[in-house]
């Protein structure tokens, strides 16, 4: 049994069919959780499916991904992906290749959700949280009323604690897997939104035939932006400027 | 009502390689807390980060919490 999460149930099965190299017609899964759009975003949250792996035929090398088009390869056509932006911790929920040579054991689960447990507790928000081991990720779902004040202003506060978490979980451990925490879908719909600002962006560059610099991103949205871009031939991105200040400008092909 | 110092304690000992030795200490006033951080000497940096990652991290963290709390806040690091 192995869980994978997605949007949709839809985009779940992709992804996990992705994962295990099988096509998705032959997964045997159940849904854990059917997910939902919330309201203007609000209450969202992913879908998940639960994957019987016993019970799936054998896998056959030749699939391809159909969806799996987040996925970066630094030698592809656009080497405007930076070193940097393209190994950049990812926050979204994209396919990574690599395979983590540490287990995820159940002791480093829970040691993740006592430490997020206690740090909420310490903020006095009122919170459900849920930790589990997700294809490329050890995911950590906190349901609060106050999701507001846990996201933080372009998401900082979620970062941050996802930051002190990952480092401070393994201080004493061998790397496993990344920590991902999110709340009502929040990483998801922030992947959209940098999406949609990116696709208008582009648009006006090529309209008004002159480059576009974004605002300031954190390299796994600059990252998103480049992945988004990636196969529009009308555009080139690159990532300009330095630490804090770095941001992506969106330049038409023709310049 | 969040308990700041009990936060920044939490993330300390979290982060260094020695938490007994962390204190933290706070004054608070009407409008604000200002919150100090100590830590055994070998783990300054492990609090501070590379760049100060980890001490911005931590004040995010603690600004947000502040928030309820309805004042502002500041964390320092004392050495």
């Amino acid at each position: 049994m192995r869980e994978f999460y997605a949007a949709t149930v839809d985009e779940a099965v992709l992804r996990a069919a992705a994962a295990l190299n099988i096509a998705p017609d032959r997964l045997s899964y159940e849904v854990v959780d059917p997910g939902g759009a919330g309201f203007l975003g609000i209450g969202a949250k992913d879908a998940r499916i639960n994957v019987r792996l016993g019970e799936t035929l054998p896998p056959s090398p030749t699939i391809e991904a159909p969806r799996e088009t987040e996925t970066v390869d630094a030698t592809t056509r656009d080497s405007a992906i930076s070193e940097e932006d393209a190994n950049a911790v990812d926050t979204s929920h994209a396919e990574d290749e690599r395979t983590p040579q540490e287990p995820v054991t159940p002791e480093l689960l829970s040691e993740v959700k006592a430490l997020v447990t206690s740090l909420v507790e310490a903020m006095s928000l009122n919170a459900r949280i849920d930790v589990y081991e997700s294809d490329d990720e050890i995911a950590v779902d906190v349901a609060s009323p106050e999701t507001g004040l846990f996201i933080g202003q372009k998401g900082e506060t979620i970062d941050s604690l996802q930051y002190l978490v990952n480092v401070a979980v393994y201080k004493d451990r061998p790397f496993a897997k990344r920590i991902v925490l999110d709340a009502e879908g929040y990483r998801q719909r922030r992947i959209e939104a940098i999406q949609g600002i990116a696709h208008r962006t582009a648009r006006k560059a090529i309209r008004e035939r002159r480059s576009v610099e974004l605002p300031p991103m954190s390299a796994p949205e600059r990252r998103v932006v480049h992945v988004y871009l990636k196969d529009n031939p009308q555009v080139n991105t690159m990532s300009e400027g330095t630490g804090y200040n770095r941001r992506v400008t969106i330049s038409p092909a023709e310049l | 009502m969040p308990d700041l110092e009990n936060l920044l304690g939490i993330l300390a000992r979290s982060l260094v390689d020695e938490p007994d030795k962390v204190e933290v200490s706070s004054t608070e006033t009407d409008s604000r807390v200002d919150l100090e951080l100590r830590v055994a000497d070998g783990d300054i940096g492990k609090v501070i980060g590379r760049q100060g990652r980890t001490i911005r991290a931590i004040r995010t963290v603690v600004k947000a919490a502040s928030v309820k709390a309805g004042k502002r806040t500041n964390v320092e690091v004392l050495d």
